[in-house]
Formats: C-alpha cells, sequence, structure tokens
C-alpha cells in the first residue's frame, strides 16, 4: 500500500473523530419518550403517548408501489403541535426530525387535514417506545419518519 | 468499446452486481456506526462504489464507471432497490460514475497511471453519492451534513485503500492489455 494513501485515510479518520465528537456533544435530545418542539429559540418536551391515544388507520404505499395497511395507535400531528402549545401562532409547515436526522416536511393545510398525518406509538426491539410519523395519501413512504425525536415549528 | 473483450464485459458485470448486492450485505454493520453517530448513512454506499473503481482502474477505456453506473441504475430499478430516493435513484448511480471516470481520466494525464487515482476517486465518488442523496433526500444542514460527507469521504478512502490492494492482485489476470495477450497468443497457437 502506498505511504500516501494511508496518511489520507488517518487524516481522514482524525478529522471524522473530531467531528462526530463536536457534533454528538452539540446534540440535544429529548429524553427518552419524549419529542421536542421546537418553535424559533423555544423548546417545549411533550409526551406526546402521554394522554388519550387514537386509532392510527390507513394505507401507505412504498417505493416499488406495493400498499401496506397500517393499524396502530398514536396522536395526530396536529395534537402534538397543540400540546406544545406553540403552535398558536401563524405557522407554514413543521419538519418532523429523526433521530438519525431524517426530516419530512408538512404543511399546516396537511395537518390540519382530519386523517392525513399521525405520530403513531411503536415499541423497539429494546422495549423502548418511539414515535413514528406516518403521512397518509403520499404516492411513496418519503415521508414515513421512523424514531421521531424533534418537531420544528417552521414559518418560510 | 472496441477493444473490449467478453472477459472484461463479463468482470464488469460482475462488479456492478457486486457493487449493488454489497450494500445489501453490510447494511446491518454500516447502521450500526450510522446509528450511533444519528446520521442518515454515508458507510454502505462507499463500500458498494469501491467496486465500480476496481473496474473502472482495470479496464482502461473512457466512461466505463459511467456505464457500469447505469447499468446499476437499471438493475436498482428493475429489483426495486432505488431506496428512498425512489425514481429519482439512477442519479445517485450515475453521478458517482461520472466523478470515478473524470479522477481517472486525470490520473492518467497527470502521472500517466489510473492506478495512482483509485484512493481519490473512491473518495470523491463517496462524497458525490451522498451529496447526492442530501439534495435529493434528506436536506441536512450545518454540522451534520459536514458529519455526513465526512464519514462517507473517510469511508470512501478506507474502502479506496481496500481497492488498492485489489487492483494490484487483480492486475496480473484482468484488464485489457492481458486479455489482448492472451488473444494473441492463441492466435500463435492456432496459426
Amino acid at each position: 500500500m502506498k505511504k500516501n494513501s494511508i496518511i489520507i485515510v488517518i487524516v481522514l479518520l482524525f478529522i471524522t473523530c473530531i467531528a462526530s465528537i463536536f457534533y454528538l456533544r452539540s446534540r440535544n435530545d429529548a429524553p427518552e419518550g419524549n419529542l421536542a418542539v421546537v418553535s424559533g429559540d423555544k423548546t417545549v418536551l411533550i409526551d406526546p403517548f402521554g394522554s388519550s391515544l387514537v386509532p392510527v388507520k390507513g394505507v401507505t404505499i412504498n417505493a416499488k408501489g406495493q400498499e401496506k395497511d397500517v393499524d396502530e395507535t398514536g396522536i395526530s400531528l396536529k395534537d402534538a403541535v397543540l400540546k406544545s402549545g406553540l403552535g398558536g401562532s401563524e405557522f407554514t409547515k413543521v419538519r418532523v426530525v429523526s433521530s438519525d436526522e431524517y426530516a419530512a416536511e408538512i404543511s399546516s393545510d396537511e395537518i390540519n387535514e382530519e386523517g392525513r398525518a399521525y405520530l403513531a406509538k411503536q415499541q423497539e426491539d429494546d422495549g423502548s417506545i418511539s414515535a413514528r410519523l406516518y403521512v397518509f395519501g403520499d404516492s411513496d413512504s418519503k415521508r414515513q419518519v421512523k424514531n421521531v425525536v424533534r418537531i420544528e415549528i417552521l414559518n418560510e | 468499446m472496441k477493444k473490449t473483450d467478453l472477459r472484461s464485459l463479463i468482470f464488469m458485470a460482475l462488479c456492478c452486481d457486486l457493487g449493488l448486492f454489497a450494500k445489501k450485505l453490510i447494511s446491518p454493520a454500516a447502521n450500526f456506526i450510522t446509528e450511533f453517530l444519528h446520521i442518515p448513512g454515508g458507510i454502505a454506499t462507499s463500500f458498494s462504489l469501491m467496486f465500480l473503481v476496481i473496474a473502472a482502474a482495470l479496464m482502461p477505456f473512457p466512461l466505463c464507471a459511467t456505464v457500469m453506473g447505469v447499468v446499476q441504475s437499471l438493475l436498482a430499478l428493475c429489483f426495486g432497490m432505488t431506496g428512498s430516493m425512489g425514481a429519482l435513484a439512477p442519479i445517485g448511480y450515475i453521478l458517482p460514475g461520472i466523478v470515478i471516470d473524470l479522477v481517472f481520466f486525470l490520473a492518467e494525464k497527470l502521472s500517466g497511471r489510473r492506478e495512482n487515482g483509485i484512493l481519490i476517486a473512491s473518495v470523491l465518488a463517496s462524497v458525490t453519492a451522498c451529496l447526492t442523496a442530501n439534495f435529493i433526500v434528506f436536506n441536512l444542514r450545518g454540522i451534520v451534513l459536514f458529519v455526513y460527507t465526512i464519514v462517507a469521504a473517510t469511508s470512501g478512502s478506507v474502502c479506496g485503500l481496500l481497492g488498492e490492494k485489489l487492483v494490484e492482485r487483480l492486475h496480473p489476470v484482468i484488464g485489457l492489455r492481458q486479455a489482448q495477450e492472451k488473444i494473441s497468443y492463441r492466435n500463435k497457437e492456432t496459426s
């Protein structure tokens, strides 16, 4: 192996380690079972499944065009935003973010539409509870977000 | 392409398939790291692109990686392995292919040896793939995007290192020059 190649790999590994430490330390994750709802500078923690749950029923379509029936429990995204108390003012959309920073944007019209966007309660393999976003009526499942940790209320 | 013999084409097809399916194979291990780092990926793709880099390094004709990227994207569409990119998945396969070809073209022009571009081709192809996925699907910003990109670059460099070693081993048996030598040898034998 060339010496230069090994040096490049070591330098990149070093930069990755430094950047990862800096990034992981700067993350402000919500405690387990909670969701962080962010609007501007304000952050509110909510327990999405603390109160009564509603049925989450619908059909999702994946990238291959296959349909899947969903029959779970959870809360509507609208209720999650209202629960935080930050959705009172005008907002145009929300950004639902997972633990790996994958995000989906849902417009305020879609949020207000009955039976459209839900956060379903999911049990993980390790026994922990997580939230999964379902947006029914989409032509693919791109806006299905697993392990939701943050909801950002945007006005753009 | 006229100079390409059957053996080279079979090798390219094999690398296309390996690149496509190796991603699935390495995904559980790669996900373990990316989940810990809270980023949406970047490692499995680098491993997948390594096979494109190896083939392009051994087949010294222009647009080899681009052609393989096109074939991979067609296979991905046929098998429904498009991931979260959906119908836009071909862009994620073809763009890294173009970058690999470009790096090998420059490496050949500047140093006269394609092998000198393996590591850089692997790193840049991985970064291109990750930025394409970010543009189409993830829309990450700031520090997360930086970490995602640097992880892709690092895994690309590790795969590039592995690729260099594999090319070194494969060079005596695979490649245009070897194929031509073999054909001329057989011609001599039969004439």
